[in-house]
């Protein structure tokens, strides 16, 4: 009898031990570090919050690189390195260096540099409604009732500090489940009734966000301000607007996601000039005139849109960019006057290639005798519509316009873009079909 | 005899009877007036007379037919009832609302033809109106309104014609105008059932009147002989004189008169 | 304006025509003109040649030979089934409008006073949330606007007494109902996809119509609006009350439900195919009544031509005007209104 009660006093022992105390952890599995000079009191800091000690610091082979030299990462580095000060990154050299690279760049690792100093307390940003809006750091919870913004939160992989959101083209059970297995605590973010017209203010209370993201067309602005939240306001209908919103998402959320929305902004300019290169110099009449099209058929993209930016840049011309406002409903007549040559259907709604070609009405029209009417792919995110995953858009929206003269491949390019900006391996048998057959 | 009540008994569901055991005989070119306090039956009565309401014992018989086993329309082309003056949504014209009485003589799917046309603006004629035919009806006064209505019974061209309470929200001379009509009317030979809360008038223009009382019938006869101080009284729960005219041999009652209680 | 009696024109002497016989005869005469000049009207330019020669064709095909395809396309399959759609809608809701009027004896309501207008919302923001087709939205339109008036329907038979102010107060309650449920489901939608749908499909339009929405509309539209024309005379009576219908020899219960009935489904069949189109079943009857008089003889017709002229001349503003389609819902009461208010002077009669 008093053996085993011994022996169930030690287990439990054991227990609180690997749960509760980190520090005594630690002391086995401690890290050695190689880092700049200059940056050894941070990771200092660092160190001594995580595991309660000073690090040992090596010149050589240490467990974990912190450098502000890009040159010293390895030859074959994918993605974002892990920045834990602004153009201060860590190299994990190895395996048992993860816990405390995710905990550097947690909100927890970010307290950790506010309180030593190396960060400070709170960020001023100026939102794209010109706003000057002071946050507190480090951002532990977000919540992002503007759809377009909760992608720019994964896009500068703040997605775990996402407490409730908008989710744009998740609502049928495809992607739902893709919306999922990117991110599994997808159906507890996206299960609060948010959006730009609707919000349930205790709720809002309730969810204890740091920062709220929304759109400045948010009926519920003035109410919602009266719980002394920081709210940020994102506009994003243009490509420099849209590489401004990821900007202003990265600041918000610390060096990390900084690194991350920089990054973005690099890959889409690269993107964006590969394809220009091609697109630039044709004439417009070399230029395809396109007409996209909405959650109906004749629903159509007004000029002020993010999707008439992205036409042009992949060469052709939107025939509705005289249009103004949101989504514009028009008629048949109408699109045989302008007589696109392109039909282009956006990724969302219920609205196919078939239901244009298949109508007798619609047989007058160019695209429609030519064949050239398209449904936008998307993974979850609409490519179309200014989120991060645009960028694939443009070059889909290139290729489907100029196959010939357009060299990028859309599939590699896809998988990469998950990879790096959603941390998400698209799965090997949908990378083919993911920019559409 | 052209409209018979027999012992009529009639109840709201399951309530006190409104009417108990009434009856009464309306000949050709009769004016018969109800009269009676508010509440004591008059307007249920005329409502089974003019087939509305259905009684739950006795028997009505038209021409000798129960009313009951006339179809609405032929009910109505023989039997009309003549509302209170009412305003009503839309502002018809006059003619239009005479025309209104030939319905009972047109199908479901019918509308009036030349020859109703011709029957209304007659009514409207025969009551003095023919001038107002295309007045809105909303905009003329109370005692035009009741003449209309009462053209509209004779567009309907029945040979019993229900009235309720015509003397109601007249001034003396429309009073007296609508009655000269009816009396008219009468010697023509169209009979009338006349609910109203003026004795006087009953006296001047009653062939037959039927004094109720909680849903019973008090009395009923010639004017001189039900309108009298003691059935009045009864009836109204009041002291009233009767003031008559003429020499003691040949008096007539001409005028109902309530006593002032205090003074 | 009366210049003389109908009475002396029968009799064949002085034959004279009033001003308001004129007024009567070009009213019903409006709509058929109006639907061949909406024809020649539309964004892209067609002859007049050419839209005539489009419209024989389909009866002497040889007459289509020298019209581009384009313009045939365009005459036959877009004009010609949306202003049809127009003249019919707007011919539905004008004359159920004047019956609802009649029949509840209440110059301020219109045939949406049961809620089918808010059923029929309800049912297409439903199949809108189901990401369901035009025709499913159609159906799902017309089948929740039946719905909801046998709902108030039924809700009103659990009464016995005053069953008609019983039947209005359902009516009312089913519509704030529907148009709750309506209210539920946007606020569930998807602000991307589909909320904007809703909020265009409630406030009207005729954008999509095409060829496969007009038999059901047409069918539904004569039928009933034939046997309004019939039972026309007879909602003069109705609209004095029961008491008095009864004494004219009628049963006012049974014909009203056949009404009640027969304006439902045709109010449902053009809300189906054109959304939440207000003011037309309240204004048009008002303007009906300047013009001609309360007399329902005449009202009637007048309403099912007027109905047909306004919202034709209202779609074409909506769709000849701007590139962009302009909801009919805004139109109606942008022109409506001052239209309504030109008429009020001419009125010295009171409803």
């Amino acid at each position: 009898m008093k053996w085993n009660y011994r022996l169930v006093m030690l287990v439990l022992l054991g227990l609180l031990i690997l749960n509760g105390n980190v520090g005594l952890i630690a002391a086995q599995d401690a890290l050695t570090i190689q880092a700049d000079e200059d940056l050894q009191p941070a990771v200092a800091a660092l160190y001594k919050a995580f595991f309660n000690a000073e690090p040992g610091f090596v010149a050589a082979d240490g467990d974990l690189v912190a450098t502000t030299d890009r040159a010293s990462l390895p030859d074959d580095f994918q993605g974002v390195p892990p920045h834990f000060l602004p153009d201060a990154f860590f190299i994990a050299q190895s395996e048992r260096a993860s816990a405390f690279i995710d905990f550097a760049v947690s909100p927890d690792g970010q307290q950790a540099l506010i309180d030593a100093g190396f960060l400070p307390a709170s960020v001023t940003i100026t939102d794209q409604a010109g706003n000057s809006v002071v946050i507190p750091q480090p951002v532990r919870r977000v919540i992002t009732p503007y759809s377009i913004a909760t992608y720019l939160v994964y896009g500068v992989g703040a997605a775990d500090r996402l407490v409730a959101g908008g989710y744009l083209g998740a609502r049928d059970p495809i992607g739902a489940a893709r919306m999922e297995a990117i991110d599994p605590r997808f159906p507890q973010l996206s299960g609060y009734v948010m959006n730009q017209r609707e919000i349930n203010i205790e709720e809002i209370a309730n969810l204890q966000p740091d920062v709220i993201f929304t759109s400045a067309r948010s009926a519920w602005l003035d109410t919602v301000a009266e719980l002394d939240i920081p709210i940020v306001l994102f506009q994003g209908e243009s490509p420099e607007l849209l590489k401004q919103s990821m900007q202003i998402a990265g600041q918000v959320f610390g060096p990390n996601a900084a690194a991350r929305a920089a990054a973005w902004s690099a890959y889409y300019d690269r993107i964006f000039s590969q394809v220009m290169d091609v697109t630039d110099d044709l004439e417009a009449d070399e230029r395809p005139r396109l007409l996209m099209v909405g959650t109906e058929a004749l629903r159509v993209i007004s000029g002020d849109m993010y999707q008439t930016d992205i036409i042009a840049a992949a060469g052709g011309q939107s025939v509705s960019a005289d249009l103004t406002g949101s989504w514009n409903d028009v008629n048949l007549e109408q699109v045989v006057l302008w007589n696109p040559d392109v039909i282009v259907i956006v990724p969302y709604g219920s609205v196919t290639p078939a239901t244009l070609v298949d109508s007798p009405e619609w047989q007058v029209v160019a695209a429609v005798q030519n064949g050239r009417v398209y449904k936008m792919p998307s993974w979850v995110a609409p490519w179309d519509t200014p989120v991060p995953d645009s960028v694939l858009g443009i070059i889909w929206l290139a290729q489907t316009l100029f196959p010939d003269r357009v060299s990028l491949d859309c599939a590699a390019e896809a998988m990469t873009f998950y990879k790096t900006f959603y941390d998400y391996d698209l799965p090997s048998d949908e990378i083919a079909a993911v920019c559409g057959s | 005899m052209i409209l018979e009540a027999r012992n009529v008994t009639f109840a709201y569901a399951a309530g006190v009877p409104v009417l108990r055991r009434v009856s009464l005989t309306l000949e050709r070119g009769m004016i018969l007036y109800l009269l009676g306090r508010n509440g004591c039956g008059k307007t249920t009565l005329m409502q089974c007379l003019s087939g509305g309401l259905r009684p739950n014992a006795g028997q009505i018989t038209l021409d000798g037919r129960d009313l009951h086993s006339y179809a609405p329309a032929e009910r109505a082309r023989q039997i009309g009832l003549i509302p209170q003056i009412h305003t009503p949504a839309f502002a018809y014209t006059v003619r239009e609302i005479v025309l209104m009485g030939r319905a009972p003589h047109l199908g479901l799917f019918g509308s009036p033809g030349k020859r109703d046309y011709l029957i209304a603006d007659e009514a409207l004629e025969s009551v003095g109106l023919a001038h107002y035919a295309h007045r809105p009806y909303t905009q003329i006064s109370g005692g035009e309104r009741q003449l209309v209505l009462i053209a509209r019974g004779l567009a309907q061209r029945c040979q019993v014609l229900l009235m309720d309470e015509p003397d109601a929200h007249l001034d003396l001379h429309n009073q007296q105008k609508v009655m000269e009509i009816v009396a008219r009317l009468a010697g023509q030979g169209l009979s009338f059932i006349v609910s109203s809360h003026a004795p006087n008038n009953a006296l001047a223009y009653a062939h037959w009147v039927l004094l109720m009382k909680t849903g019973r019938v008090l009395s009923a006869g010639a004017p001189a002989d039900t309108l009298t101080a003691p059935l009045l009284s009864d009836a109204y729960d009041l002291e009233a004189d009767v003031i008559y005219d003429g020499a003691d041999d040949q008096r007539v009652p001409r005028a109902v008169l309530p006593r002032r209680r205090t003074r | 304006m009366r210049v003389v009696t109908l009475r002396r024109l029968w009799q064949g002497a002085d034959v004279q025509v009033s001003g308001r016989d004129v007024l009567y005869v070009v009213l019903l005469l409006l709509p058929f003109a109006l639907i061949v000049l909406s024809l020649m009207l539309g964004l892209y330019s067609i002859s007049v040649e050419n839209v005539g020669r489009a419209l024989l064709s389909s009866i002497a095909p040889a007459m289509a030979e020298s019209v581009p395809q384009t313009e045939l396309t365009l005459v036959l399959r877009i004009r010609l089934p949306r202003v049809l759609s127009a003249a019919l809608i707007g011919a539905a809701l004008a004359s159920t409008g004047v019956a609802f009027q009649g029949i509840f004896k209440n110059p301020l309501v219109d045939s949406n006073l049961l809620g089918v207008t808010s059923g029929a919302g309800f049912g297409a923001a439903l199949a809108l949330l189901l990401g369901g087709t035009a025709a499913l939205v159609q159906g799902f339109a017309f089948g929740f606007g039946l719905l909801a008036v046998s709902l108030a329907y039924v809700g009103s038979r659990l009464y016995s007494t005053a069953p008609m102010i019983v039947l209005t107060l359902m009516g009312i309650l089913i519509g704030s109902f529907f148009g709750s449920m309506t209210s539920l489901i946007k606020y569930v939608a998807d602000p991307l996809n589909t909320l904007p749908a809703i909020t265009f499909w409630l406030l009207g339009g005729l954008t999509g119509v095409t060829w496969s929405s007009v038999p059901s509309l047409a069918v539904i539209t004569l039928v009933g609006g034939a046997f309004l024309w019939l039972v026309r005379w007879r909602l003069n009576i109705l609209s004095l009350g029961d008491a008095e219908a009864v004494t004219l020899g009628m049963n006012p219960n049974r014909l009203k439900l056949i009404i009640i009935v027969c304006a439902t489904l045709m109010t449902a069949a053009a809300v189906a195919v054109g959304g939440v189109i207000g003011w037309i079943g309240l204004v048009i009857p008002h303007a009906g009544r300047i013009l001609v008089g309360p007399d329902h003889k005449r009202l009637i017709p007048v309403s099912l031509a007027l109905g047909a002229s306004f919202l034709l001349a209202i779609d074409n503003l909506s769709r000849a005007l701007l590139p962009t389609e302009v909801p009919l819902g805004v139109l109606t009461g942008l022109v409506g209104v001052p239209l309504l208010i030109l008429l009020l002077r001419r009125n010295q009669t009171g409803w």
